[in-house]
């Protein structure tokens, strides 16, 4: 844990354009080793915006589905970026300094959700705070509402469907796109869902690519604690609506003279997709 | 015969009709057998509508149950990635189906496709635009990016509109560092750094009025990309060249975002032509009280030109502001400017006016003038804001003083200068709370604003013989307070009801004297008074999802009384007043926005009904405020506007008309002789009216990388007026239409826009046979070409052709070039101005029944190389 929060916090000093020696630029980068479950056959990029009502502020992000023959994984799309552009490498060896700019430059993030086809399983890796989680669960089977809509996104003709799913009721299109996945943890339409919006607005998820690159699925290999679903939303909540809690112990960051430095209270933006 | 009826009902519906449920099921497997997980079936009908499906589980197994009545026919689709589809038809038969099969390999191929991030996005109320799919690499700056969106237009000064209404707040990362004097922002920020502009419809500012009150205008709000907070960005551009004499300019801009702060600074200087007054000019509503001192004497007492500045102005402005915002928590934010700037102007003209005599004769008066206009103007502001959904308390403190010394020397036969010294104060300090409790919602409002102006001089000589012609004084000061509070009571989830109590009192003070000394034939104005309006206003608001209405009736009690100091004459008024105003908003065939408004409202006089003695505006010309009388005028009116929207077709529509009737008790007059002009007004019962019609239609086609934009207007205006003690009646017409495209092509190495404008003035008397007609055309061009993208060539054409009041025409062309060259963040730029060295810019225009005709000495054609560096 400590060599996971020195790793965190020389990487975060790096990135606020702080002064580092220059022997560690360029010491090679030490990067967790990658699990490989499948060959992707497919992949669809997304938008993904989200609505903060504590915070009344929109934030766009771009998530990933990558689908293989057995496994299916959906992550953040800067990661994606990142281990693309670090197997152009491909055996060469990569410095911290080198590492740090392409950090920045694709600002990833680990989280991401794989679905296993052969055990119907999914699993979620997630992040509370620095510490890393992975809870299992089975393949939710969504009980969809076919609609008469229909309606082009990303160039495919879609469909409507909507179901409610852990606390919101969402409106899905699907394509004739024949694979049996969508964004986060929907899916179980007879096409692949390029469109989900929640009733609310607050989560609407759109594909914007559709495209057969040829790259693997697979997750890195940080050290998951196993938790339960509840316990990690749990956390995770509490971590983004009072995230200055978590400053504490060694973590917490000292003044000058040695004595503990106040951290204000703060809302990170936060709006869970499961509110049950 | 009713039983054979019978049986052929039932037969022909069992032709069409099958089973009510049917059970389809089986196993899907590759050819060599294996089970194939995550196949898809659909069922369908002969219409292709999708009854039911199933997906396959890891065993290769589906189910589907229809309990639906089915028709004869279905079609089932097994499909899956990497393999061959297979279509099966049934006969809807018998209950269960069993099918299984066996899927052949194939190579899966989709069709990729990458969709651009829309230009144009609507989240709820918000129009957001982004800024990449339309900046060009010709911008300048964001403004240049801003003209460009669809239902967006900015004017001369800056100041942007929104579907023809004038934005309300301006917001950088949804907060309020500028206080309105957004020119700041958008004129130096580089659209680099914005990633998107949103606009804000119906923007109610205050959370505690959210869903309330309903606001008919917009606010605009900038979005950086992240790359561009949490660090100062800005550029330092300075320059030489040569024109009439060295041209030089020297600019910084910086600016900081963060979450918990803002700050923009700001240092300039150049004598190039470009004046920085209207940076730091407030561009939403003016709050400021102007004494009727200040307003007596124009900085431009022989006209202007209807043409930029920077094209006559042989300058030297200077200008520096500092801008800072904190936001100390969710709700609570603190904001202070301060701003200098300093303008020397130098301009030539010329102006011939056509003065109307009753007797169809013109007078006819040539003035030629140089101008040496000196002002210094600083602005201070203070501002603490707690805004949050149970409450908002807002203090603002502003404090101006303003400072001229102008020269005009002018020749009308003799040679003659008159100068113009004026010093203003100005301080304002306005309070607002409003309270939510439950179903109820209190306000408070406190207004205090006090301006002076203790000196304000108008002196005219001939230098020749050192004889003073006039001297001309004026001085005043003006007290102005605002006391409100109201209470509303939310009757339900659509009604609200609520009444306004508001104490409003002003004490002006103006004196004006013509002499040092004044004597009984020249004698000036000695006028103070104070005027008192007290308001009761009842209103009521309905609000559902399809429509707003909300009614007023301001019930308003006058106590005036102004006294004549120097006769003793008093005068008051003490007499209620009852308005009324009703608005209804709703949207015309679901998507056209559409406001109603029908009303009544008076306008009372004050202090400048009492300044009835002339006064020296130039050497030639007098002005008398008032009649001695109190001014009364009622307007009834009616206006509608609409506003349609489609953001995905990049559509945007608005229309916007009015009629007023308006009832007053004093009319203009206008005595003129050949060596003088007096304007004046006199107690008359009349009645005027006017209508007005405008429009504005943009499309924003992004597979051409184009935006259309037509728009045009029509305004009738019929007064009545008196000169040389005949009434006459006066009708002015004027209608206007403009085309703008805006295109880049060819990978975006080339941008260009064009405009053109025509518009005519027309205008009949009683004492005129024929209409006075002048015509006006306007086309402006730019045009940037990009041979490498490091390297810009641009050029701009300005041509215009206006009738003058001598049944002539005047043909006015300008034209500007330069190379660009831009390396990482560096930027050099050879610009020549004027390239056709014109000399003079005429034009004309009607007002009243006179016609003026201006022509102005232009700079000459001058070059500047300026470097640019940005951080």
């Amino acid at each position: 844990m400590k060599k996971y929060t020195t790793i965190f916090f020389i990487l975060f000093t790096l990135l606020s354009s702080a002064q580092l020696p220059k022997e560690y630029l360029n010491q090679p980068a030490n990067l967790k080793p990658i699990i490989k479950l499948d060959n992707s056959i497919m992949q669809c990029v997304y938008q993904h915006t989200t609505y903060d009502p504590d915070l009344e502020k929109y934030e766009d992000t771009y998530e990933i589905l990558e689908i293989g023959s057995n496994y299916s994984k959906y992550g953040n799309y800067g990661a994606y970026q990142l281990d693309s552009a670090l197997h152009t490498y491909n055996g060469a060896t990569l410095t911290n300094g080198q590492y740090a700019i392409l950090f920045k430059k694709y600002d990833p993030n680990y989280e991401c959700i794989i679905k296993n086809k052969k055990n119907e399983n999914l699993e979620h890796y997630g992040k509370v705070f620095i510490d890393y989680y992975i809870y299992e669960e089975p393949i939710p089977q969504i009980k969809w509402e076919l609609e008469g809509g229909k309606a082009i996104i990303c160039g495919y003709t879609c469909h409507k469907a909507t179901a409610t799913f852990r606390g919101r009721q969402w409106t899905a299109w699907y394509s004739d796109i024949p694979v049996d996945n969508g964004p986060w943890k929907l899916g179980n339409l007879p096409g692949l869902i390029l469109k989900a919006e929640d009733a609310t607005g607050e989560h609407i998820i759109e594909a914007i690519i559709l495209k057969q690159d040829k790259a693997s699925i697979g997750y890195r290999k940080f050290l998951y604690s196993r938790t339960t679903r509840e316990k990690y939303n749990k956390s995770l909540k509490e971590y983004k609506e009072e995230a200055h809690k978590f400053f504490q112990g060694e973590l917490q960051p000292q003044n000058p003279d040695g004595t503990p430095m106040n951290i204000p209270k703060r809302k990170l933006f936060y709006n869970p997709l499961e509110k049950e | 015969m009713n039983r054979v009826c019978c049986i052929l009902v039932m037969l022909l519906y069992s032709v069409t009709l099958c089973c009510a449920q049917l059970t389809i099921s089986g196993v899907i497997t590759t050819q060599d057998g294996e089970s194939i997980v995550g196949a898809s079936v659909r069922v369908t009908n002969s219409d292709n509508k999708i009854l039911a499906y199933a997906i396959s589980n890891t065993l290769g197994k589906y189910t589907i149950t229809l309990n639906d009545t089915l028709p004869r026919q279905l079609c089932i689709t097994y499909s899956c990635i990497g393999y061959k589809k297979i279509v099966r038809t049934i006969e809807c038969k018998d209950a269960i189906e069993v099918i299984d099969i066996q899927l052949q390999e194939e190579n899966f191929e989709i069709e990729e496709i990458i969709v651009k991030a829309p230009a144009i996005k609507r989240i709820g109320d918000t129009i957001q635009y982004n800024v990449g799919a339309f900046a060009s690499q010709a911008d300048r700056s964001i403004e240049d990016v801003i003209k460009r969106l669809p239902g967006i237009q900015v004017d001369n000064s800056g100041r942007i509109f929104y579907n023809g209404e004038a934005i309300n707040n301006f917001y950088i990362e949804d907060m309020d560092l500028l206080g309105g004097r957004y020119a700041i922002a958008t004129q130096n920020i580089n659209p680099d750094e914005i990633a998107t502009v949103s606009i804000y419809e119906n923007h109610q500012p205050k959370q505690v009025l959210k869903d309330v009150v309903i606001s008919d205008r917009a606010a605009l709000n900038l979005r950086l990309k992240d790359k561009s907070k949490l660090r100062p960005i800005g550029y330092a551009h300075a320059g030489g060249g040569y024109g009439e004499g060295i041209n030089w300019l020297g600019e910084l801009f910086g600016m900081q975002i963060s979450e918990k702060n803002q700050t923009i600074v700001t240092a300039k200087g150049n004598n190039t032509g470009n004046t920085y007054i209207h940076e730091t000019q407030l561009l939403t509503d003016n709050k400021t009280d102007e004494t009727v001192a200040y307003n007596i004497f124009t900085q431009h007492p022989f006209g202007t030109i209807n043409i930029p500045t920077s094209r006559y102005y042989r300058n030297t402005s200077a200008s520096t502001s500092v801008n800072t915002l904190f936001k100390i928590d969710k709700h609570l934010k603190i904001r202070a400017y301060a701003d200098y700037s300093y303008e020397n102007n130098n301009y030539f003209n010329e102006v011939e006016i056509g003065y109307m005599s009753i007797d169809n004769a013109s007078i006819r008066v040539v003035e030629s003038n140089r101008a040496r206009l000196n002002n210094h103007i600083v602005n201070v502001n203070f501002n603490i804001e707690n805004n949050n959904n149970r409450s908002y308390i807002s203090n603002d403190l502003a404090l101006k003083g303003r400072f001229c010394d102008n020269t005009y020397n002018v020749n009308n036969n003799n040679i003659l200068q008159q100068s113009l010294n004026n010093n203003d104060y100005h301080i304002t300090n306005e309070f607002a709370g409003i309270f939510k409790n439950g179903r109820n919602i209190f306000d408070v409002k406190s207004l205090i604003s006090f301006g002076s102006t203790p000196r304000n001089e108008i002196v005219a000589t001939i230098p020749a013989t050192d004889s003073l012609i006039v001297t001309q004084i004026a001085t005043g000061m003006a007290f102005h307070t605002l006391e409100s509070t109201s209470y509303s009571w939310l009757i339900s989830q659509v009604s609200l009801l609520g009444i306004e109590a508001s104490f409003e009192a002003f004490y002006d003070r103006f004196s004006s004297q013509n002499d040092p000394i004044p004597t009984p034939s020249r004698q000036g104005n000695e006028v103070s008074g104070y005027k008192i309006v007290t308001s009761v206003v009842p209103f009521y608001q309905l609000k559902n999802e399809h429509l707003t209405w909300r009614t007023e009736i301001p019930l308003r009690m006058y106590d005036i009384e102004y006294r004549n100091i120097i006769t003793g004459a008093k005068h008051p008024l003490h007499k209620p007043y009852i308005d009324i105003k009703s608005s209804l908003y709703f949207n015309l065939f679901g998507s056209i926005k559409t406001t109603l408004s029908i009303g009544r409202d008076h306008t009372i006089g004050d202090i400048q009904d009492y300044i009835t003695t002339p006064i020296y505006t130039t050497y030639r010309q007098q002005i008398a405020l008032g009649t001695g009388n109190l001014g009364i005028r009622s307007n009834n009116y009616i206006s509608l506007s609409a506003n349609y929207r489609n953001s995905i077709e990049g559509i945007f529509a608005s229309l916007r008309t009015s009629y007023n009737v308006i009832t007053s008790n004093e009319i203009s007059t206008t005595s003129i002789t050949a060596d003088e002009v007096t304007y004046g007004h006199i107690t008359t019962d009349n009645k005027g009216s006017n209508a007005n019609l405008f429009f504005n239609l943009s499309k924003n086609q992004r597979n051409w990388n184009t935006t259309f934009t037509l728009s045009g207007g029509a305004i009738y205006l019929k007064r009545m007026t008196q000169r040389e003690s005949q009434l006459l009646n006066v009708k002015t017409q004027n209608y206007s239409i403009g085309a703008d495209i805006h295109s880049t092509f060819w990978n975006e190495r080339i941008s260009g826009r064009v405009n053109l404008r025509y518009g005519v003035t027309s205008q009949t008397t009683d004492m005129q046979t024929d209409n006075t007609n002048l015509h006006d055309w306007l086309l402006t061009a730019e045009l940037s070409v990009f041979p490498v993208t490091s390297l810009e060539i641009f050029y701009t054409l300005h041509y215009n052709k206006s009738d003058l009041a001598t049944n002539s025409s005047a043909e006015n062309i300008f034209m500007d070039s330069g190379i660009r060259y831009k390396d990482k963040d560096w930027v050099v730029e050879l610009r020549g101005k004027n390239l056709t060295n014109a000399q003079v810019y005429s034009y004309s225009y009607i007002n009243n029944y006179d016609t003026y005709t201006y022509s102005c000495l232009l700079r000459p054609i001058e070059f500047i190389l300026s470097f640019q560096y940005s951080f």
